[in-house]
């Protein structure tokens, strides 16, 4: 060891080595942890997209106008990037900027994009931000909506003229009978046979209002768009496919049957 | 001796650093890069394709290939970045992190049909995704 430490020269090569060495480590260590860091930061990236999942869903209020409503299914809040909008009529891909406009939908809450036409503005044109965020576009041009949001979640649903979802339901209730109150109508709304939404249409409604309790017999139900559902023995219809609707009746105590209906256009 | 030595270990260390930059700017970084397809809008002799880049880094599309085949020269036509579109086009066809960009493709498409679109970016990095007409 004293020899070694007497070799000036031997002393230098090997110092000189070890810094060279701790050097290159260095940067190679800088490289893995900036590799490893990208990596973090993508993975994190992609579990906030798979926790973000949207669904989205049209809801016609009057002949122009209506509700996108957005749902975000996931844990993690999220912004909406772009609405889309496919004309059948025209064949155009028509989009609206929606970044800058602050459109948050929280995690598991339903954010409403106002879509309407108004001639006085532009075709395409967002208006507000946040929770009042509006946009003009002539629907009837418009075939189907679909939705990015800023971490490339994408939703979409069709565009259902205001006509078609005016219809009655005719609900004829054989064997369930309760006295006590409450009572409703659970109608579950199918889109190709998945679930949907649902829609709940209650005696707390002004004018649906039975004389006692719930009894055997024929119940009439207008369906409208969701004008409201203040409105008595109206069940707000959305932009899925009628046809594939089912009802319950819940009754007093909880007990629930399903029943037979018939729905028809108007 | 020793000047060779110094001069031999800076080339060598020289070396490291470029292969270190060129590590974290190329290859390296293909592991930030992520992008969706939102939207393809087709004609009988063309396609616009609209990709958003939801990456940490902006990229380049390099190919795009449909149904398997490489497409001739996909053009880069517009980039919107936060509402914006983005005047002039870049320079060297990068799209920005955050950006949203439009691709035409030049191809026959017929009514009916569906065609897959696989993107792949001078990083390497692909997604492809299927298509009616």
């Amino acid at each position: 060891m004293s020899r070694l430490l007497n070799n000036r020269r031997g002393t230098a090569e090997i110092i000189g080595s070890i810094m060279f060495l701790v050097i290159l480590l260095f940067f190679f260590t800088n490289v893995y942890m900036w590799h490893d860091n990208a990596t973090r930061e993508m993975n994190t990236a992609l579990s906030e997209r798979m926790n973000s999942q949207i669904s989205v869903s049209w809801v016609s209020t009057a002949e122009q106008d209506g509700l996108l409503n957005v749902t975000n299914n996931g844990g993690t809040e999220v912004a909406l990037s772009r609405l889309w909008i496919v004309s059948n009529v025209t064949q155009e891909h028509v989009y609206a900027d929606l970044e800058g406009h602050e459109v948050w939908v929280a995690a598991g809450a339903t954010t409403s994009i106002e879509v309407g036409y108004n001639d006085t503005r532009p075709l395409l044109e967002v208006t507000g931000s946040g929770q009042n965020v509006k946009v003009n576009y002539d629907l009837s041009d418009a075939e189907s909506f679909r939705i990015l949001t800023v971490r490339g979640s994408t939703a979409a649903c069709s565009y259902v003229p205001f006509a078609s979802l005016k219809g009655n339901i005719t609900v004829v209730l054989v064997g369930a009978h309760s006295d006590d109150l409450p009572f409703y109508f659970k109608m579950e709304c199918l889109e190709n046979e998945t679930f949907h939404e649902t829609f709940y249409l209650d005696y707390r409604h002004a004018s649906w209002s039975p004389p006692t309790g719930l009894g055997p017999g024929t119940y009439f139900i207008t369906v409208e768009p969701r004008s409201g559902l203040n409105l008595v023995g109206i069940i707000g219809a959305s932009a899925c496919d009628l046809v594939y609707r089912k009802a319950t009746v819940v009754v007093g105590g909880g007990q629930s049957y399903s029943v037979a209906f018939v729905y028809e256009h108007e | 001796m020793i000047l060779v030595v110094m001069i031999g270990m800076s080339l060598l260390f020289a070396f490291f650093v470029n292969y270190a930059r060129d590590f974290q700017t190329g290859s390296g970084s293909a592991v930030l890069e992520s992008m969706v397809i939102e939207d393809v809008k087709f004609t009988d002799s063309q396609a616009d394709v609209w990709v958003y880049n939801v990456g940490k880094v902006e990229f380049k599309i390099n190919s795009i290939y449909i149904n398997d085949a490489l497409v001739d020269h996909p053009t880069l036509v517009k980039v919107t970045y936060n509402g914006v579109p983005v005047t002039p086009l870049p320079a060297d066809d990068n799209i920005r992190d955050g950006a949203h960009a439009k691709i035409t493709v030049n191809h026959s498409f017929e009514i009916g049909q569906s065609y897959v679109f696989k993107i792949v970016t001078e990083r390497g990095t692909s997604v492809e995704g299927e298509y009616q007409r």
